[in-house]
């Protein structure tokens, strides 16, 4: 009898605690990846103002075209990248010209939340 | 007249049988392994990513100053490069008006100093720093940077590298050096 008791004690209490021990493990990767993500983001907008203000490539410069999708980002796989680049007007928001507005998005796979992406945006002129 | 006796009623008391509690001890055994197994993993895998977790915000901590600093940095005299005053793979010096900033590794630490004071550890556990220069169409430039070069340098990566109880973490930032700040006069 005391046997079972022990063992039904044993049943019901041991498993959550090893879920919550899990489960607290994971939650705090799952915060370091979002800061990880906003630090590749980050890294891929310097790259591109630094080359809208470069005197050899500049504003022409700043297009998908250049940037191409990284599956798989150097130094850290399990991030994948990639440009949008979308010229715009003065709003920022309808069609014309001189305005670039650019999102980095960076993705990876969250071990509880399945896919998750964060993107940065910025916004270039042609004006020097 | 017959007597009455009453008897306390027999109470048969039957223990384990020697198979039954070697049986026992062989489940309970093979469950305390089992969960004893599945508790290190637990903790293991806490403690690795806890550490891990820790490690990045303290260089995150540690790198983001850095980044902001090197974003001021001002232009040269003449408005055309970077004030930067030295750079090697480990080390990264400039100029500004309040007489420049150094970033290097001195043993397992990352120093930030300002102009003439003493610099302080701004990270610990570092087991490797590296700073890597690039030119305006992004084109790594080989360190230590000449002098000759040093005017070149428009992009800085820096990546460090931290390890406490096993476990590595590496942080890396690029930063567009502005030059945009006020110029410092000769």
């Amino acid at each position: 009898m005391e046997t079972i008791a022990v063992l039904v004690v044993l049943a019901v209490f041991v498993p959550p605690a090893l879920l919550a021990v899990r489960d607290s493990a994971v939650r705090s990767v799952s915060a370091t990846l979002v800061s990880r993500a906003r630090w590749l983001a980050t890294e891929k907008l310097e790259d591109i103002i630094a080359d809208r203000h470069s005197t050899t490539r500049g504003y022409a410069y700043v297009d998908e075209s250049s940037y191409p999708d990284e599956p798989a980002v150097a130094d850290s796989p399990q991030f994948s990248r990639s440009v949008s680049v979308v010229e715009t007007g003065a709003d920022l928001l309808s069609a014309g010209a001189g305005y670039k507005r650019i999102a980095v998005t960076v993705s990876w796979n969250d071990p509880i939340r399945g896919l998750q992406s964060i993107v940065i945006e910025t916004a270039v002129t042609d004006q020097p | 007249m017959s007597a009455v006796t009453v008897h306390p009623p027999v109470r048969t008391r039957r223990g384990f049988t020697l198979m039954e509690a070697v049986a026992c001890m062989a489940v309970l055994s093979a469950m305390g392994s089992v969960v004893s197994t599945l508790l290190y993993r637990a903790s293991e895998t806490f403690r690795v990513t806890s550490t891990a977790a820790q490690l990045h915000a303290q260089a995150a901590a540690a790198l983001d100053p850095v980044e902001r600093l090197l974003r001021s940095m001002p232009a040269r005299p003449d408005g055309q490069a970077p004030h930067l005053t030295s750079i090697t793979a480990q080390r990264i010096a400039w100029t500004d008006a309040d007489g420049g900033a150094l970033v290097w590794r001195s043993g397992s630490q990352l120093m930030l100093g300002f102009g003439g004071q003493a610099s302080t550890p701004i990270l610990s556990d570092v087991t490797a720093f590296t700073v890597q220069p690039f030119d305006e169409d992004n084109q790594p430039i080989a360190t230590p940077v000449s002098a000759l070069n040093l005017p070149l340098v428009r992009r800085v990566r820096l990546s460090v590298t931290v390890s406490r109880q096993g476990v590595s973490e590496t942080l890396s930032t690029k930063v567009f050096l502005r030059a945009m700040g006020r110029e410092v006069g000769p």
